[in-house]
């Protein structure tokens, strides 16, 4: 399957790049761009993006190089784990179009897909480990599996909240390296050793920059969490919970906070405000906001919940009218002469998804939703991969977790990395129900 | 139908129900605050059928959307927030000032431009500039609102776009 799986990676990085080449770019994007020349300056992203941008630009790729391997790879990580999860060769061709059409159902993870955001690279990572996991697996060999882990140190160094992705992956690895019940100490010792060694270095990549070694300012932002949920908890509470330091010491009044507040993103706050409040700081307060949070959040858990609860309402496109920022659309303007080779082209594709995005049948929470049903299903029909696709699932839902506490923002890229894994476990469950478990018959034949 | 279908049914049928009951907005954020003053230049015309303030232009006048309801009012004085962007294509700018009318072509609201959209501009070629984006308030708290842009020479309008409220 081997060229079949290449040709279909290869087709799906050109459908994809071609009509955004050389990759679409916000701030964040073309931060990580200078940084691949100008150096790491602090932590506030972790810094292995502008190292992979430096790769491409060593290789003469630019941003183009970074954009086609990163579409590449997750194609190509799904492409290998259907081919390795399912027997049936044609169902197993299936499995990859149910995937690619998933890009095309549900608008934000194309949209999301022609962007030159960190939330893509760390779902391609995350779906390469998956497959080298399954060829380890396939071959018994270790190789593929120290490979595995490596891909998923990657993933991991390159957000600061993408460990959960693989909260259940990564036992399960430990628990079965080859996926099968019975698996020797030497061998869950290597497996554990590689993946301690590869999450050991994403946390040193956060730590120490390349290429002195020398650490520099960390991240600092909690602040806009903590700021965000104060926001909310004062919106529910009609009460104001902002330390004075937020608003310059000008007086503010509930009203004014919930025209400030908005479950999309912490951002918006900072905007000039209709009714004419005070300016919200974007500021820590020299600590007055962590100390704030730590006194209110306790005794307010309730609104605190509430605000959490339509943040992930928004990051889910289950909000009404819209799903927030599925595309970016463009490049913006910048110093280092990076613009779109067809912009018509982008435009159209943009436009593609703005339109379609807010269909309810659309919405990127519905992949969580038969995800979780796929796993169901396959665990009735008693299929040995329901482990595997509980783990898959298990660690989409553990980002979502993770997201409902820390997230300063809903935008759509944001779940890019676990609607990638849902999406591979409908496509490949909808195979694995219609060729059903492995007999014991032929499993017998196999071994014979 | 085989159990396992049957569970798989139940299972996507209370995921649903369980993720429609988290979508709506709680009474805490939407409808608890009085609509905030209109603009000062709109209160007189607020009420007044749109064909008598204004002449209506073709749609090819401009080019834009009203694309959000930002916030709902209630209490004594319901209303609602909404944004979207704006162009006027003969006058290449957007238009300054923003009218919103109901399905009875009576004036309920404006606001206007000047809200940075750089997204827009990338977007659009034909668009240069980027306060393209507009915000407005209006009376109207359900239904159907429609927004129209004033035109350069002050007394034309062309429609942005129509949201439900």
């Amino acid at each position: 399957m081997w060229p079949a799986v290449l040709a279909y990676a290869a087709l799906a990085t050109v459908l994809v790049c071609y009509p955004a080449w050389p990759g679409q770019m916000n701030y964040d994007g073309l931060y990580a761009w200078s940084r691949s020349f100008l150096g790491i300056e602090h932590m506030t992203w972790p810094p292995m993006h502008s190292y992979l941008f430096w790769i491409s630009r060593k290789l003469g790729l630019g941003t183009g190089g970074l954009f086609a391997f990163q579409t590449f790879l997750l194609f190509a990580g799904a492409g290998l784990s259907a081919a390795l999860l399912i027997r049936s060769r044609i169902w197993a061709l299936a499995t990859m179009a149910v995937f690619a059409a998933a890009f095309v159902a549900v608008p934000p993870m194309l949209g999301v897909a022609l962007a030159h955001w960190r939330d893509v690279t760390v779902g391609s990572f995350a779906l390469a480990s998956v497959a080298l996991w399954l060829l380890a697996a396939q071959r018994r060999r270790p190789a593929p599996l120290a490979l595995s882990a490596l891909m998923l140190g990657i993933s991991v160094s390159l957000r600061y909240n993408a460990f959960p992705l693989f909260a259940l992956i990564a036992p399960l690895m430990v628990w079965r390296p080859y996926l099968t019940p019975r698996a020797g100490l030497r061998l869950r010792a290597f497996a554990a050793t590689v993946l301690a060694a590869s999450v050991g270095l994403a946390w040193a990549s956060w730590q120490w920059r390349l290429p002195d070694f020398q650490r520099v300012p960390p991240a600092g932002t909690m602040f806009q969490i903590q700021l965000f949920d104060l926001l909310g908890v004062s919106a529910c509470e009609d009460s104001n919970f902002l330390p004075p330091e937020v608003t310059g010491g000008l007086p503010i009044t509930p009203a004014q906070i919930r025209e400030a507040y908005d479950p999309r993103h912490v951002q918006m706050a900072h905007e000039p405000q209709p009714g004419g409040g005070p300016p919200i700081l974007k500021t820590d307060g020299g600590g007055a906001v962590a100390r704030a949070w730590r006194e209110v959040i306790p005794k307010h858990l309730g609104c605190y919940l509430d605000h959490r609860r339509i943040v992930m309402v928004e990051q889910l496109g289950l909000a009404k009218h819209r799903v927030f920022y599925p595309v970016h659309g463009g490049i913006d303007r910048n110093d280092y002469g990076l613009a779109l080779a067809h912009a018509d082209l982008s435009r159209r594709v943009t436009t593609y998804v703005e339109r379609n995005a807010p269909e309810p049948w659309r919405r990127p929470a519905l992949l969580y939703a038969l995800a979780l049903a796929a796993c169901g299903l396959l665990a009735l029909r008693r299929d040995p991969r329901t482990a595997l696709a509980l783990a898959l699932t298990g660690g989409a839902f553990a980002n979502l977790a993770l997201l409902f506490l820390i997230g300063p923002a809903a935008d759509a890229r944001y779940i890019f990395p676990s609607n990638a894994l849902c999406a591979l476990v409908i496509a490949a469950a909808v195979a694995m129900l219609i060729e059903g478990p492995r007999s014991h018959r032929a499993s017998k034949e196999r071994r014979a | 139908m085989p159990g396992w279908a049957r569970a798989g049914r139940s299972i996507i049928l209370v995921t649903a129900a369980a993720g429609l009951a988290a979508c709506e907005q709680p009474d805490w954020l939407t409808r608890r605050d009085p609509l905030p003053p209109l603009p000062a230049w709109v209160d007189p015309l607020v009420g007044r059928p749109l064909a008598e303030a204004f002449q209506m232009a073709p749609d090819t006048a401009c080019i834009g959307n009203t694309e959000q309801v930002e916030a709902l009012y209630g209490g004594a004085r319901p209303g609602a927030r909404l944004s979207g962007w704006g162009w006027d294509v003969q006058g290449k700018a957007p238009p300054s000032r923003i009218i919103i009318a109901g399905r009875d072509q009576r004036i309920a609201g404006g606001g206007e431009s000047g809200r940075p959209r750089p997204d827009v501009a990338e977007a659009r070629p034909e668009v240069d500039a980027e306060g393209t984006g507009w915000q407005a308030f209006t009376t109207l708290s359900e239904g159907e609102a429609v927004a129209y842009g004033v035109l350069a020479d002050g007394a034309r309008i062309c429609k942005l776009g129509a949201i439900k409220l």
